[in-house]
């Protein structure tokens, strides 16, 4: 009996496990404002500050009518760090948001080549990642405490 | 039988003695300090008290204070002058809040510089703007909370390779400034290039580089006539700079007099930064930048408040 009522709970939990798909990459909601802060927590060369959706939208190129929600730290202009994380209304554009924060460390890095080099190095390491519907962006100083912690939000 | 009155004991008057002792030294505080006090729980910030006595102390003995050089500090704000201000002094000429920054030898380009107005504009006035500029205008389109107006700005956009290198990111890629403009109607323009050209060996090469950029923008705008804003640039925090040594702020002074030259010469509006942003002795406000020359967030929003009083009226 003890034994059935074992592979009952093994059972429902294993069921419970594939309808969540166990973590995040199903969709399940992201913290979008604590991912951010703890990535910009990484950030040790100047401060970042929260901006606008519409600077969000002119900086990244991002369709806004296809973003449900976002979230973007960027800085004084001292530095190439910045971070950035948006909600994909549909997941089809998920794909076209992470060529456009590829597009933009590619701009990045062409730009800092010249005027500040060392940013460059940081951009060469700059995390892009997604996870369901959410797009991340991570340029920092430290991108293995940043990888780390993507990891644990399910990216 | 009327019960004799018990003699403290010696602990009792010890603690009576005590505690008038305490009482003493309450009572003095309060009354000697009692303005510290008051501070103490009051909104005024122990800077603000300490301001506020230094003026009151250079009134009393008739010196002008460091105040009267800076308006720096971060609670500035930016009225306009009062007709009671304004009125012609009797004595010794005085500095006009709006002098303060500018660089010495400019007294004869007074004219060009953009005097504040009574009331702010919101931001609807730069619905028709363009805002071109070097990663500090950049800085402040991120951190300032501006809302309208277009932005080509660029880390590293200077007068030497304003036409010869793709630096502005568009959606179809990296395209020149003069190209980026073209897609954009704008009727006003705020400059702010010079922080890029501060180890120039030739300042007047600068004002005529400037001159030429300025004057093809102007060519570009839907306005036969634009409204043309040169912003100052801004000082830097010398100790903190790294990325020169000719990133000073006796080159900034020099490159601020030639901008101002050249906007009188043009007809161009020169707004003062360094009125808000200067420490008084031609150096930037310490804390407004953790690399001596970005600014932070505060005093981004402090720029944009700035540029909401200092604007020229349009004709009615």
């Amino acid at each position: 009996m003890k034994k059935r009522i074992s592979t009952c709970f093994a059972a429902a939990a294993a069921i419970a496990c594939v309808l969540t798909a166990c973590g995040s990459k199903g969709g399940a909601d992201i913290d979008m404002k604590k991912l951010s802060a703890d990535l910009q927590g990484t950030i040790t060369s100047g401060s970042l500050a929260e901006v606008s959706s519409d600077i969000l939208a002119s900086t990244y190129f991002l369709d806004m009518e296809k973003i449900d929600d976002s979230v973007a730290a960027l800085n004084s202009g001292a530095s190439a760090c910045e971070v950035a994380i948006v909600k994909c209304k549909d997941s089809d554009y998920v794909k076209e948001a992470e060529q456009l924060f590829h597009t933009r460390v590619d701009n990045q890095s062409a730009l800092f080549a010249d005027y500040n080099a060392p940013e460059v190095a940081k951009l060469d390491d700059a995390l892009i990642a997604s996870s369901g519907d959410y797009v991340v962006l991570c340029v920092t100083d430290d991108p293995d405490s940043a990888q780390s912690i993507l990891k644990e939000a399910g990216f | 039988m009327e019960q004799k009155k018990k003699r403290p004991t010696r602990q009792e008057r010890r603690r009576a003695f005590l505690i008038n002792a305490l009482t003493l030294i309450v009572l003095v505080l309060v009354v000697f300090e009692g303005k510290s006090l008051i501070s103490l729980f009051s909104r005024q910030n122990i800077h603000e008290r300490i301001r506020m006595e230094e003026e009151e102390v250079f009134a009393q003995a008739n010196i002008p204070s460091r105040e009267t050089e800076t308006t720096a500090e971060r609670d500035t704000t930016f009225s306009a002058p009062t007709e009671a201000e304004t009125d012609p002094p009797e004595t010794e000429p005085q500095t006009e809040s709006w002098e303060i920054g500018l660089p010495e030898g400019s007294e004869d380009y007074l004219d060009c510089v953009v005097k504040p107005q009574e009331t702010s504009v919101d931001d609807s006035y730069f619905q028709d703007a363009v805002f071109i500029g070097d990663s500090r205008m950049e800085g402040f389109r991120n951190l300032s909370g501006i809302t309208k107006g277009s932005f080509v700005t660029a880390v590293g956009m200077e007068l030497e390779n304003f036409y010869s290198e793709a630096q502005i990111a568009t959606a179809q890629g990296i395209v020149p400034v003069m190209d980026a403009l073209k897609n954009i109607n704008y009727t006003k323009i705020y400059m702010m290039l010079g922080t890029n050209e501060l180890g120039a060996y030739d300042m007047n090469s600068v004002r005529e580089s400037y001159r030429k950029v300025l004057s093809d923008i102007k060519t570009l705008s839907s306005s036969a006539e634009p409204t043309v804003y040169v912003y100052s640039v801004i000082y830097v925090e010398e100790a903190l700079v790294t990325t020169g040594y000719y990133v000073n702020n006796a080159n900034v002074d020099a490159v601020n007099l030639e901008i101002m030259k050249m906007c009188q010469e043009e007809g161009y509006h020169y707004i003062n930064l360094n009125e808000v942003f200067s420490d008084g002795y031609h150096s930037l406000v310490s804390g407004a930048s953790s690399d001596g020359v970005h600014l932070e967030q505060p005093y981004c929003q402090d720029w944009l408040d700035y540029t909401r009083q200092h604007y020229i009226p349009e004709a009615a």
